[in-house]
């Protein structure tokens, strides 16, 4: 028995070693290549899996370009991702440059507070990147990271299944409303929503909420003009709760990755995402056409608007010991070149203005304009004022849409949960 | 007594020590410094703030008691149910092993594989088999004719938490099978042979003899039971993510302490000093438990 | 050990087998799943595929580093089990067999390390680590993976040692041996079957374990499998082909190493480990 357990341990760690000695040996091959004195290495934290191939290209032209710079990039999962960057500053073994969450946001307002983040003005160029896509990295007058990504979201159709039934993209709730009936009584799924995912659930309310009763509404609602307990903001919730019928059944058991395969599968016609799901999307099924369009307004000629936000931006360690390397690397970053890589690899939208979007990709071409053109000034979700406390909207909607759809509250009583909620800090709403 | 003669007796001491050493500095040193942050106001990063017993105020009487009474609630909930399922089909299997059948062997190693399984991955597989639409407990159902039972097993307010229950049940259920196998095949046979022959039925031996024999095994199992039932994380974050939806209705106090010491991805506020309250409150239920735990096991010692 | 007719026998496999059937099943899917494209496991969750192929296995092993994070796992795992068992069953004997003041609150302070998610404590661990020069470094997974194991393991080995007869001791004693040596050559060899039972524990705990190596390790040639797994969830989290694939890749080594173990662990358990 020993015997065997000896034996069979033995074989495996030969194995290990054999296996990981091949491994080495590969890297030795590449490392030639690379350059001839020692490369300034700049090691960079993310937590986007999808960003791999973005710095390898990225390297690649900093090295056309006769930069001696080698870029490391690890990523290690959302999830635990604050964590182990926050222990890692503070204990000096962190990147040179690491991914950070948006502002406002505790997390990274903590970095800015204590010195973790070098201030980037006067240091990297940002000519390139838009002052509002600034601003969601800006505190104290200066800007502590460059952006990479801008999200849309609304609501995501399967092209065939509208052309097939000769529907046009909706322009008021109510065709919406009506083109749901009709796929129902035809026995099509009209939405997938991943009602376990909490977070999905807000961003759907604050995606509907831009549109109706829209941005300037919201503008009074943190200047303390106007209340969430108002009709305006209950309504949203009522025609949420009674667009249920045309979700999948069971919806509020379905993950995010549910939801994709659902809808990248042809099993329901809409999904109310971002535009970072299409990757998903085309990967479970090559041939799925897709559309884009913003959340329908109530009133026939309002204007709809979207969702915009910057999903983050690559900070600096003041710690960095290759500092020169990683400004180079990231002012190079900010540049339209970069931006072009970026996109054509992740099929997102750039940070920076003037980058070539990839022509393959009709959508996000779409979604870029509409992006520029109906982003809504103001909005109650990520990005918000109303997120620079505890409890803040996101947690509250997260939890309470969930209830909501499973009935055991009123779309008045999530009203007022927020409402409530928020007036704990925020004083304009204490009114 | 000099100190040579003590050392001479108590020399044996310096074999505990080792793991005195690593235990008090990598376990309990780290715990006890971490359980005065519940006094301060700390986000993880910067200076820490005394607040005295402001986070407790907050936790029991404030705006985080309704979280934290309705994740206690769970957490007992989660410890009744556990209990249940574990202890009652544990004895039962365990009993059905003791029977001598061919193939026992087998059955033990099988019974025990789930437990090797990493909870990241019973959770995926689970939420895989339980997928209302497309898993394969709801197809089975359906293709049975019960389409009643198929439900949305984790996106269920009622169904959550106890589904989640039975999966953690169903895990764990080789360790308490071998326990109480070993308790079973522990017991003296002459006993039961004596009580054959008093004319006593098999079933009579079952609860007269070898059930009230169990007991001491069972206290044990109990105590681990209730020591684990209030750490519970790991399986409610793989299937519920940290707001131990649907509605917080799988929300335990281990996923309260992650979301508030570690989540939010960013934006929401973290409160380490608020995080180690919930884990003080959670240590002043559990330890007085692990105290009784001694007393019973020295006690039934002295009993011989 | 009881006395049964055809037909209880009959009720008593049957629900061993039932029970049996339980257990493999979801393991079954697993495995099955790793052969099947994503839309299979999608839309037709019961059939096998439609054609069985190794491309995902072979596609997982190669973009996860599964290899170096396997040699990782498995080295980390040997030397930390290795000193837990080591080192909790000195303080085991200790704590079962001798009598001195403070042995009750010793055992208490012990025992005390069940209770406490470790995750509370990682700031002070984590600068710990840092001021010995260690992080970033498989050392500090062995120190924290040993540490992490003495608990249990002392419970369960402390219970078991008070179930060997003393008079095995009072004879080596008299005749001169050394505390060690009494624990060593008598206690040893009769502990092993409840050492192998702490061995499967330590090694599900150690082997499943992504937290420490996420907050210590920086450096993707010094990741262990966990790790690697948590990477390929956040990956593949939607191309569950390979996601199968890769779990399987990580899954079955681990119970193959139990089954070959389960002799002496089950027998551990059962010799009454746990009283």
């Amino acid at each position: 028995m020993k015997k065997t357990i000896i034996v069979l341990l033995g074989l495996l760690l030969t194995a290990g070693i054999l296996f990981a000695g091949g491994q080495k040996d590969q890297g030795k091959a590449k490392a030639p290549a690379a350059a001839k004195s020692a490369p300034a290495v700049v090691k960079i934290w993310g937590w986007r899996t999808q960003d791999a191939d973005v710095w390898k290209k990225a390297q690649e032209a900093l090295q056309a370009k006769g930069e001696n710079i080698v870029i490391k990039y690890e990523t290690f999962v959302p999830t635990e991702y604050d964590s182990k960057v926050l222990l890692s500053l503070q204990g000096g073994s962190a990147a040179d440059i690491f991914y950070t969450r948006r502002l406002p946001g505790a997390r990274t307002q903590g970095l800015i507070d204590n010195g973790y983040l070098v201030p980037l003005n006067g240091k990297v160029d940002l000519k390139a990147i838009p002052e509002t896509t600034l601003n969601s990295i800006r505190s104290k007058g200066k800007v502590w990271g460059v952006p990479f990504a801008n999200q849309v979201v609304g609501i995501f159709y399967n092209k065939d299944i509208f052309d097939k039934y000769g529907f046009s993209e909706p322009d008021t709730w109510a065709q919406l409303v009506a083109i749901s009936k009709k796929l129902k009584a035809d026995g099509i799924t009209p939405f997938m929503i991943p009602g376990k995912a909490g977070w999905a659930l807000a961003m759907q309310h604050a995606m509907v909420g831009v549109s109706s009763p829209g941005s300037d509404w919201i503008g009074k609602l943190a200047k303390g003009e106007a209340k969430f307990t108002d009709p305006e903001f209950v309504n949203i919730g009522k025609r949420l709760n009674d667009l249920k019928v045309y979700y999948q059944k069971d919806f509020i058991a379905n993950s995010t990755d549910e939801m994709s395969a659902g809808f990248a599968l042809g099993q329901g016609a809409m999904v109310f995402y971002g535009i970072w799901g299409g990757t998903n999307w085309k990967k479970l099924n090559p041939d799925f056409h897709y559309g884009f369009f913003p959340v329908p307004v109530v009133k026939k000629g309002d204007k709809p608007a979207v969702y915009v936000y910057m999903d983050g931006a690559y900070g600096l360690n003041p710690a960095s010991k290759s500092m020169d390397a990683a400004l180079k690397v990231l002012s190079y970053a900010a540049t339209p070149a970069y931006g072009t890589t970026f996109s054509n690899v992740t099929g997102e939208m750039t940070a920076v203005s003037g980058a070539t979007l990839p022509k393959d990709k009709l959508i996000l071409q779409e979604c870029y304009k509409t992006a520029n053109e109906m982003a809504a000034a103001n909005t109650y979700w990520v990005g918000s004022v109303f997120q620079n406390g505890t409890p803040n909207v996101y947690s509250i909607l997260r939890e309470k849409m969930q209830s909501m759809y499973l009935g055991d509250i009123t779309p008045e009583q999530l009203a007022q949960d927020v409402q409530d909620g928020l007036a704990t800090w925020y004083k304009p709403l204490q009114k | 007594m000099t100190a040579r003669k003590l050392f001479n007796k108590y020399n044996y001491l310096i074999l505990i020590i080792p793991a005195l050493l690593l235990y008090t500095l990598f376990i309990a040193y780290p715990f006890i410094s971490s359980l005065f942050l519940s006094f301060f106001k700390w986000p993880g990063i910067g200076p820490k703030l005394f607040v005295g017993l402001d986070n407790y105020k907050n936790v029991l009487t404030g705006y985080m008691s309704r979280e934290f009474f309705r994740a206690l609630g769970h957490n007992f909930y989660f410890l009744f149910l556990n209990w249940t399922l574990s202890i009652v089909p544990g004895i039962i299997l365990a009993l059905s092993l003791a029977a001598g059948i061919r193939g026992s062997d087998f059955f033990k190693t099988i019974f025990f594989i789930p437990n090797t399984l990493s909870i990241v991955i019973v959770g995926f597989l689970w939420a895989l088999l339980l997928n209302p639409q497309w898993g394969m407990i709801n197809q089975v159902l359906k293709a049975v004719g019960l389409d009643v039972l198929a439900k949305a097993w984790l996106g269920d307010t009622k169904l959550a938490l106890p589904t989640i229950i039975v999966i953690t049940g169903w895990r764990g259920m080789g360790f308490y099978v071998l326990t109480f196998l070993a308790a079973v095949v522990g017991i003296d046979h002459s006993m039961l042979e004596a009580g054959r022959i008093d004319g006593a039925s098999e079933n009579q031996i079952i609860f007269k003899l070898v059930l009230p024999q169990m007991v001491p095994i069972i206290t044990t199992v109990t105590i681990l039971k209730i020591i684990w039932s209030f750490n519970i994380f790991d399986i409610v974050f793989a299937m519920e993510g940290t707001q131990g939806g649907p509605a917080g209705s799988t929300d335990v106090l281990g996923t309260l302490f992650y979301r508030i010491a570690f989540g939010g991805l960013g934006s929401s506020q973290v409160g380490m000093g608020l995080g180690a309250t919930v884990v003080t409150l959670i240590f002043l239920i559990v330890f007085p438990v692990s105290v009784l735990y001694i007393y019973i096991i020295e006690r039934r010692e002295l009993r011989g | 050990m009881f006395r049964l007719n055809t037909l209880q026998k009959t009720v008593i496999l049957t629900i061993l087998i039932i029970w049996a059937l339980v257990n493999l099943f979801p393991l079954g899917v697993m495995v099955v799943s790793g052969f099947k494209t994503t839309r299979e496991i999608f839309l037709s969750p019961f059939s096998f595929p439609a054609h069985w192929s190794f491309k995902s296995y072979k596609e997982a092993w190669s973009v996860a580093n599964f290899s170096t994070y396997f040699k990782n796992s498995i080295i980390v795992t040997i030397v930390s089990i290795t000193a837990t068992l080591f080192i909790a069953s000195m303080a085991a004997y200790v704590l079962a067999r001798f009598e001195f003041p403070g042995r009750r609150a010793l055992y208490l302070f012990i025992l005390a390390g069940l209770v406490l998610p470790v995750r509370l404590a990682i700031i002070p661990i984590f600068l710990l680590i840092r001021k010995l020069g260690l992080s970033n470094t498989l050392v500090s997974l062995y120190i924290v993976y040993t540490a992490g194991g003495i608990s249990f393991s002392t419970f369960l080995l402390t219970n078991f040692f008070k179930s060997i007869p003393m008079d095995i001791e009072d004879a080596a004693r008299i005749d001169g041996a050394s505390y060690f040596r009494v624990y060593w050559q008598i206690h040893l060899p009769l502990l092993r079957p409840a050492l192998a039972t702490v061995t499967v524990f330590n090694f599900i705990r150690v082997w499943n374990d992504f937290f420490f190596p996420l907050i210590f390790i920086n450096d993707n040639t010094k990741k262990t499998i966990p790790l690697g797994i948590q990477n390929f969830f956040g990956e593949y989290s939607i191309q569950w082909d390979l996601l199968f694939a890769g779990l399987n890749i990580a899954v079955i080594p681990i119970i193959i190493f139990f089954i070959i173990l389960s002799k002496q662990f089950i027998g551990g358990l059962t010799e009454g480990a746990i009283k």
